[in-house]
């Protein structure tokens, strides 16, 4: 089932298969569920049509996917643009939250430059 | 399940195949004079309570050749007739409407792998049997006793998938606190299973009370349509389960006697695995299907009735620590033992025996408008020697289960299973298998 431009696992309980959207993790998925009154063990195939709308309808208004990426991003590049110490091991590639550089920090490394040149 | 039964009979509670001790043994033979014996008794039910869950382990690692005994018995169905102590430890399978077949149960990770390995290592088939076991016509007595009474006040707990979120559910339209939740298909399909058990006797009943069922006219009719309309959903599902509930309470006089059992009910006491819209867990007499059936259980007395339930202590799910600490009391108890605990605790009111309720952090200890009234234990014990022998060697004997032998015997069988020899080393191997199985029981 397509959903928002992403593909949800029709087998795959609804808490469970709304994780798939970036921003959903398996609280906000759960949530989801009590608040639209899906039960626990519900599979995605088996949602009912009104159920699906009213799911459409929650999830348009949450951040999520594309819109959360860009929030992130403007985040970290407003930190780079302060010049706060946090902007400054983004821009650096390092890790952020005080891990050792002396080994490790390889996924800092990785990541932390793409994820600032989302946001330039 | 409800059934208008007499009072000599007794519904049959399900064999649940994880619950049955069974070890893999080497077969050992049975002496035929025993075997004959065994084969005029009849069977038994009711593995709940009382037998371990010992999880068999394979003795061997190669797949070995299946052998059938050429002496497999059918079992007998069972009847009221049988209930006494002339067809004690026999098997029996169970009538078909008498098993009140629910799609939503839940097994653990523990009973899921006993259950697998019970049908790989033994191709057991263990459903729809039953044993009638001494402990079973005492408690028959129990409930022609309950019977007998113009209003039965004592309710028969047994202690040994309502509520596991497998069914949808949605808000109910009536504005109460707490609020309650319908599962429309649900209770359809609960409606039509009762309809379907008991419609001999709902045909010749007619409704007597007055259910409009938010129409102008009331309804008119036999319960088997009342029923039968809420089954097709042509009337509204819970409505109908209520108005059935009442007619049979309101108006004895026009109907025979009931037995209302219930099993795991320990789950109407506990929280579900459902939430409401503010992610709080629903409990589960803020069902609509299920309040009726807890307003049943909180009643004092019943007319021309009598109410067993079976409570399940295998699934942790549905754990009560309520009802685990109400049933402590062998006598039955009253609502309204002591209503003001106030002078002992700072919480209030909150009783269910004579005693301080240890269980002050389970909220339904504080909700005394749904506590069962007159609730006695009965306490299902354990398999003995002899009951154990006669299930498994029944068991095997039916053909339920199947003992995997060694090469050397299987390739001594017959097609037929005719020979004279083979069938004394066959005979051999069930004893041992029997026994060792017993043994391990112990």
């Amino acid at each position: 089932m397509f959903f928002l431009g992403v593909n949800l696992p029709d087998n795959k309980v609804v808490s469970i298969a709304l994780t798939s959207i970036f921003g959903v993790g398996r609280t906000t998925g759960s949530r989801i569920c009590n608040q639209l009154l899906i039960h626990p063990q519900c599979r995605l195939k088996d949602l009912p049509e009104d159920k699906v709308t009213q799911l459409s309808t929650l999830l348009n208004g949450m951040t999520i996917e594309t819109e959360l990426r860009k929030q992130i991003a403007d985040n970290i590049s407003k930190m780079v643009q302060i010049g706060c110490y946090r902007g400054l091991r983004h821009k650096a590639g390092l890790p952020v939250h005080g891990q050792r550089t002396r080994t490790n920090g390889q996924t800092a490394k990785k990541l932390n430059k793409s994820r600032l040149s989302i946001g330039e | 399940m409800i059934a208008s039964v007499r009072s000599s009979q007794l519904f049959i509670l399900r064999l649940q195949p994880t619950r049955a001790s069974i070890a893999s043994v080497s077969a050992s033979p049975l002496p035929h004079a025993l075997l004959n014996n065994f084969a005029q008794s009849p069977m038994l039910v009711s593995a709940s309570c009382g037998i371990s869950t010992a999880v068999p382990t394979p003795t061997q690692t190669q797949p070995l050749p299946i052998q059938t005994p050429a002496f497999v018995e059918s079992l007998t169905p069972y009847k009221p007739v049988y209930a006494n102590k002339d067809f004690l430890n026999a098997l029996f399978t169970m009538p078909e409407l008498s098993l009140f077949k629910i799609n939503n149960s839940q097994l653990n990770s523990s009973q899921v792998a006993a259950k697998s390995l019970a049908t790989s290592q033994f191709l057991a088939k263990l459903s729809d049997v039953a044993m009638l076991r001494e402990s079973w016509l005492d408690f028959l007595d129990q409930i022609n006793t309950e019977l007998k009474k113009q209003e039965s006040n004592v309710k028969l707990f047994l202690v040994a998938s309502w509520i596991s979120g497998l069914e949808p559910y949605a808000k109910s339209e009536k504005n109460s606190t707490p609020p309650l939740f319908t599962q429309s298909v649900f209770t359809s399909e609960v409606l039509r299973q009762i309809s379907e058990a008991n419609s001999n006797v709902f045909k010749k009943i007619q409704v007597i009370g007055s259910y409009a069922f938010k129409r102008e006219i009331p309804f008119t009719g036999s319960l088997f349509t009342l029923v039968k309309a809420g089954a097709d959903k042509t009337l509204p599902p819970h409505d109908v389960l209520e108005a059935f509930i009442a007619e049979l309470l309101a108006y004895p006089e026009n109907r025979p006697y009931v037995l209302f059992s219930f099993d795991q009910v320990n789950a109407l006491y506990t929280k579900t695995a459902y939430f409401d819209t503010d992610s709080r867990r629903i409990f589960s007499y803020q069902f609509e299907l299920l309040s009726p059936i807890v307003s049943l259980l909180a009643r004092k007395t019943i007319p021309k009735a009598a109410v067993i339930c079976a409570v399940d202590r295998t699934n942790g799910e549905i754990k009560s620590n309520f009802l685990d600490h109400l049933l402590q009391n062998p006598n039955p108890v009253a609502v309204d033992a002591i209503t003001d605990l106030s002078r002992f605790s700072s919480f209030g009111n909150a009783v269910v025996s004579r005693k301080i309720a240890p269980a002050l952090y389970d909220p339904v200890t504080f909700n005394t408008e749904i506590h069962p009234a007159g609730a006695k234990r009965v306490e299902v014990p354990a398999l003995n020697f002899t009951e154990a022998y006669a299930l498994i060697d029944g068991l095997r004997r039916s053909g339920k289960i199947k003992v995997r032998t060694s090469q050397h015997l299987a390739a001594r069988f017959s097609a037929d299973g005719t020979d004279s020899v083979a069938a004394g080393s066959l005979s051999k191997l069930s004893q041992n298998f029997v026994q060792k199985s017993v043994m391990v029981t112990q």
